[in-house]
């Protein structure tokens, strides 16, 4: 389970967290049953506040990807739907290289409307 | 395999001196026992007497128990195994440096409390011993321990790699304010099924209860070390490759980014799956390895299906601290 956080994002750090473990079960790197590494551990190393990671974990529960148990472990028990999944995570990258192009949302869409259809032909 | 590694056997320096105190101990073990007998007993008593390399006893009670203690074929032995155990970590010096510690008690400590041990199955020292000498014993063999650590001296050190990996080398790209960690777990039946012969072997050894608590003691230090192992937490992040038992947290190992050379994946794990002299294996059953190729010329192996990231990581970190060096 690889876990990453960049703090020169501007997305929230809890959603990073969540971000982490949602493309970990998109690319099939993590299937129910696993565990999570603990919120303690995970907030000591990458050195961010444990609530925080916290919030992240609540999120995917809240999601039904991960069952939170006592002393803060988590373990992954949703079935995820592994199309939504790999959307979300690739709509992110691509997000994330727009913001970083400076481009506009419109310039963005219309950019990612044009790939669609380029494919489509 | 990724990138051919340069031998440079750093293990050299001190290797023969360390040799020489892992041969000695029973050497010492023989010679000590017996000076220990002819000056303890003023020459050996009626009860206790050398047959065939052996020394027999008498026991003193309701009827004779003759007991007897191999004395050189136990040396040989002994000395047969650590002779091994050494050749087969030739280049791993902390490995040797427990070997002389382990040495020196078998010189040191053993004879005191063994010939101790038995004379007073004899009637020599029946009820003379100071009646806290199971305490001193204890004593005895970890201030031999520590004196055999000691005299192993400074351990040599591999020089610390500041190459970035080989170019080919599958590596995740790490922006400079990303922070990464990877954790994963691994369960080894084979590690689970060794902890529990040795719980068997210890089991034996406790229930004859002539053989005093060395050897039970040694016995049950390999049983938990063996069952620390059963299952174990790889975790990478910017201080290294750490390796926790999760059952015993005390005993996590890990490998700072200095040791490592690359990291590479390996489709299935070696056919030799415990600890050698050319690595340190955590591997079970089949599928990917992480293999990380280390500065004193071993292999790191770690059996996860998340091979192919992990190796990415690890050579990540190591191009965004080399590169950023030598740039």
């Amino acid at each position: 389970m690889l876990i990453t956080v960049d703090s020169s994002s501007a997305q929230p750090l809890a959603d990073q967290v969540a971000n982490s473990v949602r493309a970990a079960l998109a690319g099939g790197q993590a299937a129910p049953g696993d565990r999570l590494p603990s919120a303690r551990n995970v907030a000591a190393t990458l050195g961010i506040n444990l609530h925080t990671v916290l919030r992240g974990y609540q999120q995917l529960r809240d999601e039904g990807l991960v069952e939170l148990r006592r002393g803060r472990t988590a373990v992954i028990t949703g079935t995820a739907d592994q199309v939504r999944l790999q959307l979300t995570a690739a709509a992110e990258e691509f997000a994330r290289a727009a913001l970083h192009a400076g481009a506009t949302d419109e310039e963005a869409l219309d950019a990612a409307r044009q790939a669609l259809a380029n494919l489509r032909e | 395999m990724i990138g051919s590694t340069s031998s440079t056997d750093f293990a050299a320096a001190g290797r023969i001196r360390r040799l020489v105190l892992t041969a000695a101990g029973p050497v010492a073990l023989v010679a000590l026992s017996l000076t220990l007998i002819a000056i303890l007993a003023g020459g050996l008593p009626q009860r206790i007497h050398l047959v065939s390399g052996a020394i027999h006893t008498e026991a003193v009670g309701s009827r004779p128990v003759w007991s007897s203690q191999p004395l050189y074929g136990t040396a040989v032995w002994l000395e047969g195994l650590l002779i091994f155990t050494f050749l087969r970590s030739w280049r791993v010096p902390s490995v040797q440096r427990v070997l002389v510690a382990l040495s020196f008690v078998l010189g040191l400590a053993v004879p005191v409390t063994g010939v101790l041990s038995v004379l007073e199955k004899g009637d020599l020292l029946k009820g003379a011993l100071w009646p806290g000498w199971r305490v001193a014993e204890i004593v005895a063999v970890l201030v031999a321990a520590c004196l055999g650590w000691l005299a192993a001296g400074r351990l040599p050190r591999a020089a610390e790699v500041t190459a970035a990996p080989p170019s080919q080398a599958p590596a995740l790209p790490l922006g400079p304010f990303q922070r990464v960690m990877f954790v994963t777990y691994m369960w080894s039946w084979r590690r689970l099924l060794i902890a529990g012969m040795l719980a068997a072997l210890t089991a034996w050894v406790m229930s004859d209860g002539g053989n005093g608590w060395l050897a039970p003691g040694a016995c049950g230090l390999l049983t938990l070390y063996e069952a620390a192992q059963v299952s174990t937490r790889l975790q990478i992040d910017a201080s290294g490759i750490t390796v926790t038992p999760r059952w015993v947290p005390a005993l996590a190992r890990r490998i700072p980014y200095g040791m490592v050379r690359f990291a590479e994946v390996r489709s299935e794990p070696p056919r030799q799956a415990d600890d050698r002299a050319d690595g340190w294996r955590m591997v079970s059953g089949k599928g990917p390895v992480l293999a990380v190729s280390l500065a004193d010329d071993r292999w790191f192996l770690y059996s996860t299906k998340e091979a192919e990231t992990a190796a990415a990581l690890v050579n990540g970190w190591l191009n965004r601290e080399r590169r950023a060096e030598m740039a």
